[in-house]
């Protein structure tokens, strides 16, 4: 059972917490993480808290000028110093797991600058070796190959045959001949094809041509007669048509050549039935303390070790700073500072500064059907300023079927109405986020609560900037989530006035 | 109720100690470090460093249970926030911050275990291991130049704390 949430609608549709949704002051839109459009503003070195320009970055394959990645548990390593034969030398040491580079796999220099260079020559011949052309290579086959398939599966050869016909659509008993139909798939007519040839040959010799006069009775072998009058009168035109074979049998040993070929390489997997104790035959076969996890084999992409022996220290990867754009007026909603130090925004519109946060503040144990039980949820204004919410409608089928099509959903409707809903009112406003207020005596809250005129049905009180409201809930349906969606108006004073719809869905409990 | 201490042991005033406990000589036992023997005594041995909020407990584990000493060897170090319940303890191990021993785990010489790992009951603990998340449980036997580096490292800090804590402690006498 899922707990009882408050969620938005973004405007792609999809329901978001409000503290992940941006708002945007311009065009007054909600805009979620995905939806909107992300820039790179700055990359930074997360161990030193150094920021690089973009040609070091380039030149350093984004990775960290001069701190180093511990292999086996991806924490940072130390620089430590030893004495061998009357000379200092370094060696990399990680201070969670012990990993030393010197007895792991003999990793000794004699300054820093010296293993950057080491590694930096090692990484661009990854980067532009010999092994990435060959790569290259052998992938455009298969591209091309895939395009021929995905060409002829999409119909292009189809728009081929049509150019073909084209002047003979014009005369109606040619077109009878030719037409080939809005439907027409060449897979279809392949098929059509071959199941005509076996019925031929069942009929004894009995030509396509004398077919033609009968046409109209079976729609496939219509299109079969028109894909071999095609072939024959037009077939020179067609500069492809012979060495592209289109028999089905074809296609079919050709996928089964493919399945042949994956099935070599990929093995079966088989189920081992666990006991508490690892089979002999397995501890024989591996050690499994001294083989590498996932993690540990993409942590350096280039090599991939299977062995513990083999890992080798990683340069660290560099981190970045990210604006994001509006994706309706192109306006930026987020952006930080380029100082890797500072943690604050220079432009900051999150909908949680100027939308009105929603809570359910009471809610009954259990809901029962045909039975009336009352909801309590408050509004808490962010702003500094009056806000006011007009509108206000309250529905018990999700907002998201409702929006597509209206005619559609109008039958809909009724079966799906899960719970009648009563509301007394439709507008109301909601104090000012207020500092001082808070320190006030109780005694001066009560009093501002009576000055308000409000219906003690629809606002059950009022306290600061948040306002209490009661809805009454009587589910007709038993259902395993009852929602409720919320639609109404915001209008409030930023900088300049601001207004904008929000729609909201409230998943409350199980209906018995 | 005996206490035993030895020679140039440090031992500050808010620290507990309950029941039977020998500790051995040249030890420091920071503020807040408890060491309790309910249901058996302790036998600490020589040039052990127990950090804050560090607890050394004998305590049975069911009704069934039965009593028996808790032994530790030499030069060990335990973090901050460590929970010791294990018997047997051999000498040069450095126990991580908040990590937890479980009675009936034994371990070894040379040992690291990382911060927050939890070693559970039955498990023995082989010379020169260490043990860390990532995030799933990694043990590694290292060489055993591991035992001598733990050693120094100790020893180290116990002579910059004997220098210090007098400053700034109540201390025991």
């Amino acid at each position: 059972m899922s707990s009882p949430k408050v969620e938005f609608k973004c405007n792609c549709n999809t329901l978001r917490n409000l503290s992940g949704l941006y708002c945007c002051t311009q065009c007054s839109k909600l805009s979620c993480n995905y939806c909107c459009e992300t820039k790179i503003d700055s990359y930074f070195c997360p161990v030193s808290l150094t920021g690089l320009s973009s040609d070091e970055v380039t030149s350093s394959l984004c990775k960290s000028n001069n701190r180093f990645q511990c292999p086996q548990c991806e924490s940072q390593l130390v620089f430590q110093a030893i004495t061998e034969n009357s000379s200092q030398k370094l060696y990399l040491s990680c201070n969670y797991c012990r990993y030393r580079s010197d007895t792991a796999i003999g990793l000794t220099f004699k300054s820093m600058n010296e293993i950057h260079k080491e590694y930096l020559a090692k990484e661009r011949l990854s980067h532009t070796g010999n092994d990435m052309e060959s790569l290259k290579e052998y992938y455009s086959k298969i591209s091309k190959e895939m395009l021929k398939l995905r060409e002829f599966n999409s119909g292009k050869f189809h728009r081929l045959l049509n150019v073909i016909n084209s002047p003979y659509k014009s005369s109606p008993r040619l077109r009878k001949k030719f037409s080939t139909g809005r439907n027409f798939s060449p897979m279809r007519s392949i098929y059509s094809n071959r199941y005509s040839q076996n019925e031929r040959t069942k009929s004894g010799g009995s030509t396509v041509g004398n077919n033609k006069g009968e046409g109209g009775e079976n729609k496939d072998d219509k299109f079969s007669s028109s894909l071999m009058s095609s072939k024959k009168t037009y077939g020179s035109v067609l500069p492809n048509s012979k060495k592209m074979k289109f028999n089905y049998t074809n296609l079919e040993e050709a996928i089964e050549k493919r399945k042949d070929k994956i099935t070599n390489t990929i093995h079966k997997t088989e189920k081992i039935q666990w006991t508490d104790q690892i089979p002999k035959e397995l501890k024989n076969k591996f050690d499994v303390t001294q083989i590498t996890s996932l993690s540990q084999r993409f942590s350096q992409l280039a090599t991939q070790p299977r062995k513990l022996s083999e890992l080798s220290p990683q340069r660290i990867r560099l981190m970045n700073k990210k604006s994001k754009q509006c994706p309706h007026c192109q306006h930026t909603l987020i952006k930080p500072e380029i100082n890797p130090n500072k943690s604050t925004f220079k432009i900051k519109k999150l909908a949680l500064m100027i939308f009105p946060q929603i809570f359910i503040s009471k809610i009954p144990a259990t809901f029962q059907t045909d039975k009336q039980s009352e909801l309590v949820i408050s509004f808490k204004n962010p702003t500094f300023n009056e806000m006011k919410i007009s509108d206000l409608e309250i529905s018990s089928s999700p907002l998201s079927d409702l929006d597509q099509d209206q005619e559609q959903n109008e039958n809909e409707k009724k079966e799906e109405t899960t719970a009648n809903i009563v509301v007394k009112g439709k507008e109301f406003s909601i104090n000012g986020y207020d500092e001082s207020a808070q320190f006030t005596d109780i005694t001066l809250e009560e009093e501002t609560t009576q000055e308000t005129n409000d219906d003690p049905e629809f606002i059950q009180q009022r306290k600061l900037n948040k306002v209490y409201l009661r809805i009454s809930i009587t589910p007709t349906k038993s259902v395993e989530m009852l929602q409720i969606g919320l639609k109404f108006k915001v209008s409030c004073v930023l900088q300049s006035k601001f207004e904008s719809e929000a729609s909201v869905i409230i998943s409350l409990g199980k209906v018995n | 109720m005996t206490l035993k201490i030895g020679q140039n042991t440090i031992i500050c005033d808010s620290s507990e100690l309950e029941g039977d406990i020998t500790i051995g000589s040249n030890c420091v036992l920071h503020p807040f470090s408890r060491i309790i023997a309910k249901d058996g005594p302790i036998v600490i041995g020589d040039g052990n460093l127990l950090e804050a909020n560090c607890v050394l407990i004998n305590e049975k584990k069911g009704t069934r249970d039965s009593s028996a000493p808790m032994r530790i060897g030499n030069y060990n170090r335990f973090e901050i926030g460590s929970e010791v319940r294990s018997l047997t303890i051999g000498n040069c191990n450095v126990i991580g911050i908040k990590t937890k021993l479980e009675r009936g785990s034994v371990l070894k010489d040379g040992i690291v275990i990382a911060p927050t790992v939890n070693v559970k009951d039955g498990v023995q603990v082989q010379n020169y291991t260490v043990m860390f998340h990532k995030p799933e449980l990694i043990v590694n036997i290292s060489s055993e130049s591991q035992k001598e580096e733990n050693k120094l490292s100790t020893t180290e800090q116990i002579d910059f704390l004997k220098n210090m804590l007098p400053k700034y402690n109540n201390i025991r006498n």
